[in-house]
């Protein structure tokens, strides 16, 4: 394959992966989120250790659903807004993304469509590295920082449940 | 099982007729969906029954625009295309989701307009089809998933009702 059809294939795949890891996790969709990253992917998030591999996410996001199946019906609205997305070649077999998104949360959805529009949660920077398996890209480093932030916002999971898991951060408990 | 560069070509195509569908919608040029849309395209909105045909969503948007005119209600909208993920089912068919912040100002001829919060967060979720022309959308579904107070419908049920049948 010429070098200029490689790096298209592998830009839009990589720009795929960042969308269907966000669909999965606005669908509440853990094994749909997962295909978007490698098996041995690191995610690092704001006030927590890292995620080593799909286990260590699937058991993050089954925590956070479950704590809201306790408080709501319906869980959170959650829509992440993916906007600049920027996907360079890094070293071979490697891809570096750097991407924005604005976060729209409702955390008391009703289950009525549609819901009163709220400000902005979060606007997220996503640093990425991509790493092909066969012919396709996953996520292998994953690491999200919050740039802008409501006040509205509240981490999901405490420190006590983020310790259950082991993924709590050194400072914490 | 699709190869890379078949699955690109797809996942590239189909986006950019997203980002025509809406950049049509804020240039009201209907006759652009000519080139979208199957000719018997489902198109499906929130709180309205489906449209089938192009010539019955162009309708639609013609009446739209009719009725906002004569109510002095015609405004500029900026739809944005943020989300997008294609799935291609393989050679000749595909589907996706998509997100869209609408915003919109009542006044259509000074720009930049005032700075106004998102009125809606749409989904899409979209069937694609290739044909003789190229990728066409062939249902196109919107629902709306946060909308602000400031929204008003679009048309009665009776309005829409006397929409043109079906091409």
């Amino acid at each position: 394959m010429p070098d200029r059809i490689a790096r298209a294939v592998m830009e839009s795949s990589c720009r795929q992966a960042m969308n269907l890891y966000l669909v999965g996790c606005d669908q509440k969709n853990i094994d749909m989120l997962l295909r978007a990253f490698a098996p041995d992917a690191v995610w690092e998030r704001p006030g927590m250790a890292p995620m080593n591999g799909h286990s260590d996410i699937r058991s993050f996001f089954e925590a956070i659903y479950e704590k809201h199946a306790k408080t709501t019906t319906h869980g959170h609205l959650t829509r992440h807004c993916l906007t600049t997305i920027s996907v360079t070649p890094s070293t071979e077999g490697h891809a570096e993304c750097i991407a924005y998104a604005t976060v729209y949360r409702d955390p008391a959805f009703n289950g009525t469509l549609p819901a009163a529009m709220p400000e902005p949660e979060l606007v997220v920077e996503y640093r990425d590295v991509f790493r092909q398996v066969d012919d396709t890209w996953l996520i292998w480093r994953h690491r999200a920082a919050h740039i802008f932030r409501s006040t509205r916002w509240g981490q999901q999971l405490s420190s006590d449940e983020l310790s259950t898991l082991r993924l709590a951060s050194p400072g914490q408990n | 099982m699709l190869a890379a560069n078949a699955r690109v070509q797809i996942e590239l195509a189909c986006t950019q007729l997203l980002n025509a569908y809406t950049l049509a919608i804020d240039a009201m040029d209907w006759n652009a969906l000519d080139r979208i849309f199957v000719p018997d395209a489902i198109f499906q909105r929130t709180n309205m029954v489906p449209l089938r045909g192009c010539g019955q969503i162009k309708d639609f948007f013609q009446t739209l625009a009719t009725k906002r005119l004569a109510l002095g209600t015609a405004h500029r909208t900026c739809h944005q295309l943020t989300t997008t993920l294609i799935m291609p089912a393989d050679a000749l068919q595909a589907t996706g989701v998509a997100y869209v912040l609408v915003m919109r100002t009542p006044d259509l001829h000074t720009l930049p307009a005032p700075m106004t919060d998102p009125e809606i967060l749409i989904e899409y979720h979209d069937a694609f089809r290739a044909t003789e022309d190229g990728w066409r959308i062939c249902d196109h579904s919107a629902r709306h998933i946060f909308r602000s107070v400031a929204f008003k419908e679009p048309l009665t049920a009776e309005e829409a009702a006397r929409l043109k049948p079906a091409v």
